[in-house]
């Protein structure tokens, strides 16, 4: 329970709650154009091709790297999450990221993740575009 | 020493809370931490309980010259970062930073320059994300030339969150979806934030039960797992 809300509660003296956070199921969430705009932005999602896109190859050299004590210290943040957070061995990084996430918001939805996002939302940028969502 | 960065590519996300908060967080658990405001606004001190008037010291001034707050060396940062003598140590590989404590800092959202020179010498940057269309809108500013998925070493943050509001609530969902991991956690809206600073207080003494600060240290606890000083790593193992 988080600390605000067992406050709360003791102040109010209702010690007989019960207390659980409910993640949105992402099928639940409304498909704001926004959204969609974000998916189908290369700059979220897809890297142009270098050999079709030479100047965003340049400007993509031209980002600063991580030092390479940073590379040490850091495997992509995947440290961060608790072991117990830990999806199965044969799972994809992008699955992995994915399952770690529904298992740190309560563990409700770990089993309704979809494997890759990428294609999760691929597929529903699809079904917009056929008129089905 | 871990150099953590602070920033958004939209102003108004709370970075400047997030970065004072993330380095009281930090030394609450007993790790060094040092927070340099490196923004011309010079606002990060008023989450540290001082007032607009109030001056810190240089990030050159001497270190018996110091000021620490809530556990903090606070440090005024722009002046130096943005001296060309700041952009040539760098070039040599001379951090101005020392010692085995974490570094936070807070940098302006118009100042890419810097996060630029700053970035090859970081642990992390931290990007706080309004749950407002123009805060998912800037997502795609965050560093140009590289698409948001594909970006290392970075770790967002959803600043401001209340989920009774329809838009923000969908949008927690989506970058929950759009960032998996990379998205390490959310800071709920708290008003008690804005009075604290008001009220020239730390947010700590002013309200010890905010939901905000329960999710900042929340949100420090994953960070210093992920970029934990190698001195704090032995000493775990």
């Amino acid at each position: 329970m988080r600390k605000d809300v067992a406050n709360l509660l003791a102040k109010l003296g209702k010690r007989e709650f019960h207390y659980q956070e409910f993640a949105d199921r992402f099928s639940d969430v409304e498909l704001w154009p926004l959204f969609e705009t974000l998916i189908h932005d290369p700059r979220i999602l897809n890297a142009p091709p270098a050999e079709d896109n030479a100047e965003a190859a340049v400007t993509a050299n031209a980002a600063p790297a991580p030092s390479p004590a940073a590379t040490a210290t850091l495997a992509a943040i995947t440290p961060a999450r608790p072991e117990s957070e830990t999806s199965g061995g044969e799972a994809t990084p992008a699955s992995k990221d994915l399952s770690n996430l529904f298992a740190r918001y309560g563990g409700q939805n770990a089993e309704d993740a979809p494997g890759d996002v990428h294609a999760l939302l691929q597929k529903l940028a699809q079904q917009i575009e056929q008129g089905k969502l | 020493m871990p150099l953590i960065l602070c920033h958004s590519p939209k102003g108004g996300a709370g970075t400047s809370f997030v970065a004072a908060h993330l380095a009281m967080a930090l030394a609450e658990a007993g790790h060094g931490a040092t927070a340099i405001d490196m923004t011309r606004q010079d606002s990060l001190k008023l989450y540290f309980g001082l007032k607009p008037i109030s001056e810190i010291p240089d990030l050159e001034a001497p270190e018996n010259q110091g000021l620490t707050i809530g556990g903090v060396s606070l440090r005024q940062g722009w002046r130096a970062t943005h001296a060309p003598a700041f952009a040539d140590a760098l070039d040599n590989g001379e951090l101005p930073f020392s010692g085995g404590t974490f570094v936070v800092a807070d940098i302006a959202s118009d100042d890419a320059a810097l996060r630029d020179q700053l970035l090859p010498h970081a642990s992390l940057m931290v990007v706080p994300v309004s749950p407002t269309a123009l805060g998912l809108a800037a997502l795609t500013q965050v560093i140009p030339g590289t698409p948001l998925i594909d970006l290392d070493y970075t770790a967002f943050i959803i600043n401001r969150l209340d989920e009774t509001r329809r838009f923000a609530r969908n949008a927690h969902s989506f970058l929950r979806e759009l960032l998996g991991g990379k998205l390490i956690g959310s800071i709920h809206e708290d008003e008690s934030v804005n009075e604290a600073a008001a009220m020239a207080k730390l947010l700590p003494a002013h309200a010890p039960a905010s939901g905000a600060l329960a999710d900042i240290r929340t949100l420090a606890k994953t960070i210093a797992q992920v970029c934990a000083p190698p001195q704090a790593e032995e000493d775990a193992a």
